[in-house]
């Protein structure tokens, strides 16, 4: 618990027994309760990745923390070329150790399809239209656990008045290693975002 | 520390109305996320008006499943984003929705909109991926609506989140 305002220190905040100089616990639940102090969170910002006016042919999240149970990576991507499919890999794993699953709506008709033995989790595609973004939400389960392999599962759409999907999509990594890093291979263009979240467990 | 994932506002009907607002938003998450929990009094499909726009700036593609098939579907040039094409909210049992705004705030791009809705009563569920091209502009207040101006049922509860990156 740390204090909002860089209190924690000096007791500034509690003017009724300020002589003191010490905090206690009737204090402390005063200040939490009065918004002034907050509570470490459950579900936390690791970092955020924005892509600049060159874009950017990937995005790797590196080094990332083994102290939650859970990651989410949530992104706002446009092509900064054609339409294509992004992928994902882990720890910079490029065999043929993923697998997916999917089910999409085009507007027309759903589908659903897999890949076995593929080199990336590969998901439906991203176009370029100006100004308009696809987003899609990842959540990442026990990613530190070393006797399972790892499962994700992924919401994602982009719609483009006349076009676009909505797809739910599972994926595989076949490996009981910790993930530490996350390749996202996504062609971007500027103002595309990717920022990834640990969740306590 | 301060707080990732943060409620922002919740309101839960204590009448039956055919609008709900959320206005002034704050403007320091990254994110929003609309939990919704309700009915309505005949069906009817639940969408967004965003920043009081009435325009033909919303577009959405479904996919949805009906207990039988899937299928999907979307709507074009619509002056509101409903969220499911067939899943709605009756007089039944409560259905619920989930609504993702990324990067609200941003003035340089249209918005998207992820969505799940599901209708325990008609025994639906879909997603949904929607568009507002309005003029990009930040987002400071959502209208939940109807599709046919009927009214939420008494007891529905709406809860707006705020996520905030680093």
């Amino acid at each position: 618990m740390r204090s909002n305002g860089g209190l924690i220190g000096a007791k500034k905040i509690p003017n009724t027994s300020a002589a003191s100089g010490l905090w206690s616990t009737q204090d402390v639940q005063r200040e939490v309760g009065a918004g002034n102090w907050i509570t470490a969170a459950d579900f936390e910002s690791i970092t955020t990745i924005t892509v600049g006016v060159s874009g950017s042919a990937s995005e790797t999240f590196s080094s990332i923390p083994q102290t939650y149970k859970h990651l989410q990576l949530r992104w706002m991507s446009r092509s900064s070329g054609g339409a294509y499919n992004p992928i994902f890999r882990f720890n910079e794993d490029t065999g043929n150790n993923y697998s997916w699953h999917y089910i999409d709506g085009n507007g027309t008709s759903a589908t659903s399809g897999g890949g076995g033995t593929q080199n990336s989790i590969l998901i439906a595609g991203i176009g370029g239209t100006a100004s308009t973004f696809a987003v899609g939400i990842m959540d990442i389960l026990d990613y530190t656990n070393t006797n399972k392999f790892k499962t994700v599962r992924i919401l994602q759409g982009a719609d483009y008045n006349g076009s676009g999907a909505v797809d739910l999509w599972s994926g595989s990594w076949q490996s009981s290693t910790a993930i530490t890093s996350i390749y996202c291979g996504f062609s971007s263009a500027q103002y595309s975002k990717y920022a990834l979240y640990g969740i306590k467990g | 520390m301060t707080a990732t994932y943060e409620s922002i506002s919740t309101q839960t009907l204590d009448t039956a109305v055919a609008d709900v607002f959320f206005t002034s938003i704050p403007q320091t998450y990254t994110d929003l996320v609309l939990v919704m929990v309700g009915g309505c009094t005949i069906n009817a499909g639940i969408g967004y008006r965003f920043n009081s726009d009435n325009t033909t700036n919303y577009s959405v593609t479904f996919l949805e499943g009906n207990g039988s098939a899937a299928s999907s579907n979307r709507y074009t040039n619509q002056t509101f984003m409903r969220i499911g094409f067939n899943p709605t909210w009756s007089s039944g049992l409560f259905g619920t929705a989930i609504s993702h705004i990324q990067d609200y705030t941003n003035t340089t791009t249209y918005k998207t909109v992820l969505s799940r809705i599901n209708d325990m009563t008609n025994g639906a569920l879909g997603a949904s991926a929607g568009l507002w091209r309005k003029t990009p502009e930040a987002l400071s207040s959502i209208n939940i609506m109807t599709s046919n101006g009927t009214s939420f049922l008494i007891g529905s509860t709406f809860t707006l989140y705020g996520i905030k990156a680093k």
